[in-house]
């Protein structure tokens, strides 16, 4: 299962046909989101791409554990403040505390980045930091009108699949 | 095992200048070669993709060396062969090349006669360069009989030392080139015939195969 993490950028309206496009490659996702990022798109449109009900709040359920060791984490669109979090392992919300568990457990975690291009040099040293301790890896943006533009969802869709069959233990 | 093994798979068709305006090409779409490409990247392979004339978008998350000519096609590979673990041939790589090229585009007042030579053979040379390479041949045939397609992917395994054939009838409506779908046969000692299904799941045969093998 892929627990994608949809946060507060413009770009996470592209996450629901992204769900749809994992789904076609037979992956089951599960949808985790921001209150930013509900602020941008209904959870509804989510829980329709990806067919299960959406984790928006941490409950009694310790959804952050359950679904922490599933078969990938992908953050996409990752805000410059959800990457910062987790650069310095800060657990403040249902998206960030989700990441600092997984990290625990070893799963893969993959960032995709969406923000404006002054946001994204700001927080460069953040992003070198997550690749130095090889705990999460990054899907290039498109840079394109100074912005750091959502990759194509095929671009994703082949990242994904190749980490979680690079993470399979032979 | 798929992960972590060097693959270079070539795809799309060439094209053959005239003059500096025409040419001859073929009508290979490079669908296959992408989704194999995509099958090897998903499990795990380092790839990289030699790209003649293609109608697909290529992912920018591969590594692309692009090229035009069969030439070009053949200097490419010949250079990167050395290097990798598995070689798959998709192209639709132009059996014929001018002669003579010009420059200027041709008057068209006048009536033209175009002298051809035969290419070289890329698949012939791979096993010469590097014998350990494990090589995957692609033939396409038109409207012939299920024995004399065997009989022709036998033929390049005998001539080139392909270590496995892909081979297909373009003459039929569901598997032209440019099709979505195909319907294939594998041919090595044995033959495994891959009914009607799209390039993606036929990728997803191909490497169940190859994976038993390397």
């Amino acid at each position: 299962m892929i627990i994608l993490c949809v946060t507060g950028s413009i770009a996470a309206t592209e996450s629901i046909k992204l769900a749809r496009e994992l789904r076609r490659e037979g992956m089951e996702v599960k949808c985790f989101m921001s209150e930013s990022a509900c602020e941008i798109i209904h959870p509804n449109a989510m829980e329709f791409a990806t067919g299960n009900e959406v984790v928006t709040k941490l409950t009694g359920k310790i959804e952050h554990v359950k679904y922490s060791q599933e078969d990938l984490i992908l953050v996409a669109p990752a805000t410059a403040n959800t990457i910062s979090k987790f650069a310095h392992k800060i657990a403040d919300n249902l998206i960030s505390t989700l990441l600092i568990t997984a990290q625990g457990h070893d799963t893969p975690i993959i960032f995709v980045p969406s923000m404006h291009d002054s946001m994204y040099r700001a927080i460069r040293e953040n992003i070198e930091k997550i690749k130095s301790e090889g705990t999460a890896t990054f899907i290039k943006p498109r840079m394109d009108e100074g912005k750091a533009k959502f990759p194509s969802k095929e671009d994703i869709v082949l990242e994904s699949l190749r980490a979680i069959n690079l993470n399979k233990k032979d | 095992m798929i992960k972590g093994k060097k693959i270079l798979i070539s795809l799309g068709g060439t094209y053959e200048p005239i003059d500096s305006v025409r040419g001859i090409t073929n009508k290979s779409s490079g669908k296959m070669g992408l989704a194999i490409a995509r099958e090897a990247y998903i499990r795990g392979a380092d790839l990289t993709l030699i790209v003649a004339n293609v109608s697909v978008e290529i992912p920018s998350v591969f590594d692309v060396v692009h090229v035009e000519t069969s030439k070009e096609m053949n200097d490419a590979v010949l250079k990167l062969v050395p290097d990798y673990d598995i070689f798959i041939s998709t192209a639709a790589v132009s059996d014929f090349e001018f002669k003579q090229k010009s420059d200027k585009k041709l008057d068209s007042s006048n009536s033209l006669f175009l002298d051809l030579k035969p290419t070289t053979k890329i698949i012939r040379q791979i096993k010469k360069i590097n014998p350990d390479i494990f090589l995957v041949g692609f033939k396409a045939e038109f409207n012939i009989s299920r024995d004399d397609i065997i009989e022709c992917a036998r033929k390049q395994i005998a001539d080139a030392g392909t270590d496995l054939v892909v081979a297909n009838d373009i003459s039929r409506d569901c598997c032209h080139f440019g099709s979505d779908n195909n319907e294939v046969l594998i041919v090595d000692e044995d033959v495994l015939t891959i009914p009607l299904a799209s390039k993606r799941e036929i990728a997803k045969r191909i490497f169940d195969v190859i994976s038993k093998k390397v």
